[in-house]
């Protein structure tokens, strides 16, 4: 349930561990949610019951509101295909336990060498039995509701993610978009800050539906828009993937439809690709 | 730049959105807005009106350009009761029929310290009674205490740290 992550969320807040963005996401939150102010009211009452708990109270807002700050006074970088980071914000998401897993958009497959492999694959389809890895993609709807993306999105919409990767081999995932203009908007990992060049996470083997956790918000351009995921088995950096997207980018003169077969030069992993259209 | 008479604060630095500067007037300040924010709604809103508050003026120069000296406490209680007021009909939540005077914080330490009581008599372990009475309930410092128990500060620091997440768990996963 949504619900449960926004509460783990709260208790991230509380232990310092959530990125800005989202404790900005999260406070506006409880205004709307009951169970989110009790949760919250909860930490403030332990808060207070600690012996430097008024200074730890001080210091918490005060670090937060530093840092959301910080994060929203940077927001954007626009060299094609850089990465845009637009008015980011987070929010966890708890997708597969509600039975939407059988809804998820599946990518679709593209070989490591740029070769197609497949047409689109149809909602539900079990690639997973295949061995293949596949990302599965989803949208917020309101405050605690989700969606499977089914082609269109809205440009503003919070995007939430969850990938499956039945192997052993591929161990380290990115997702990312690349829009109309040749704009790289990041996904997974977090690059919310110009020149941390972020490595690929490492991801779980062996496992169906895990989720991202947090969602992740662009101010995304009206238009086509191609997310990528890449299942990896070294841990490429955010600006080695960028170099790469821009000379694919360049070779297939800016078309986003052309840039479908994706021909990265990665010697081994997989690439998943498929187009969207972005609404205002 | 000069300082404002009546606020003590350096205006100057104020519109330039020093980072120094707002901090100071966030530890004077932070507090009462807090409370002065709960008459609209409860605490957890307070906290996320606070951060908005302070948010924007570290990034709103026009905003800071508003505050020309004299009443800064007024100034700021404005700004966040017309957020809160934001907040509640974005949510489409009624504001207070009645604004009650604002929340006096001895309110939440006398809850804070019926938890201690609870907890220091259900999870607290007999060896550590004394120290989490003398730490927790009587505030005092650890140097002190561990003066009067005669143990090493070291050990005092781990209980401490150890309690602290026992309590967090007490608190936020059970009943509070």
């Amino acid at each position: 349930m949504i619900h449960a992550l926004h509460v783990r969320q709260i208790d991230r807040y509380f232990a310092g561990r959530l990125r800005p963005a989202a404790a900005t996401e999260m406070l506006r939150r409880l205004w709307r949610c009951g169970a989110c102010r009790v949760r919250y009211e909860r930490h403030l009452l332990h808060e207070r019951a600690l012996p430097d708990g008024q200074a730890r109270q001080q210091e918490r807002l005060w670090g937060s509101i530093i840092a959301s700050a910080a994060t929203d006074a940077h927001p954007s970088r626009s060299r094609p295909p850089a990465t845009k980071v637009e008015g980011r914000s987070f929010r966890s998401l708890s997708l597969l336990g509600a039975g939407a897993l059988a809804g998820a958009l599946l990518l679709v497959a593209v070989g490591p060498r740029g070769k197609t492999v497949s047409g689109p694959v149809a909602r539900g389809t079990p690639v997973e039995e295949a061995g293949a890895p596949t990302v599965h993609l989803f949208r917020t709807v309101g405050d605690h509701q989700t969606e499977p993306v089914a082609g269109t999105i809205h440009a503003d919409d919070g995007i939430l993610i969850a990938y499956s990767n039945p192997g052993a081999e591929l161990s380290y995932l990115m997702v990312f978009a690349v829009d109309a203009q040749g704009g790289v908007h990041w996904y997974y990992p977090a690059y919310e800050q110009p020149g941390q060049n972020p490595a690929a996470p490492a991801i779980r083997t062996h496992a169906l539906g895990v989720e991202l956790g947090e969602e992740i918000r662009h101010a995304l351009p009206a238009g086509s828009l191609r997310m990528v995921a890449l299942f990896l088995r070294r841990p490429l950096k955010v600006e080695e993937v960028e170099g790469m997207v821009s000379e694919a980018w360049r070779s297939h003169g800016g078309s986003l439809v052309a840039l479908g077969t994706l021909p990265l030069p990665l010697e081994d992993g997989q690439q998943l690709s498929r187009l969207l259209e972005v609404t205002p | 730049m000069e300082a404002d008479r009546a606020t003590g604060i350096d205006v100057g630095a104020f519109h330039a959105g020093h980072e120094g500067v707002i901090r100071a007037i966030y530890l004077e300040h932070g507090a009462a807005l807090l409370r002065e924010t709960c008459r609209y709604a409860g605490p957890a809103e307070a906290e996320s009106v606070v951060h908005d508050v302070f948010v924007e003026l570290l990034r709103n120069r026009a905003l800071r350009a508003q505050f020309v000296g004299g009443a800064l406490a007024a100034w700021l209680r404005q700004i966040a009761r017309l957020k809160a007021l934001e907040h509640l009909r974005r949510a489409r939540r009624q504001p207070p029929a009645w604004l009650g005077p604002e929340a006096h914080s001895g309110e939440g330490t006398l809850e804070a310290r019926d938890v201690l009581a609870r907890f220091l008599a259900a999870e607290v372990p007999e060896a550590q009674k004394k120290f989490f009475g003398m730490r927790f309930l009587a505030r005092q410092t650890q140097v002190e205490i561990a003066a009067q128990l005669g143990i090493p500060r070291s050990t005092l620091e781990g209980w401490e740290h150890r309690l602290t997440e026992k309590l967090r768990a007490f608190v936020v996963e059970m009943s509070a």
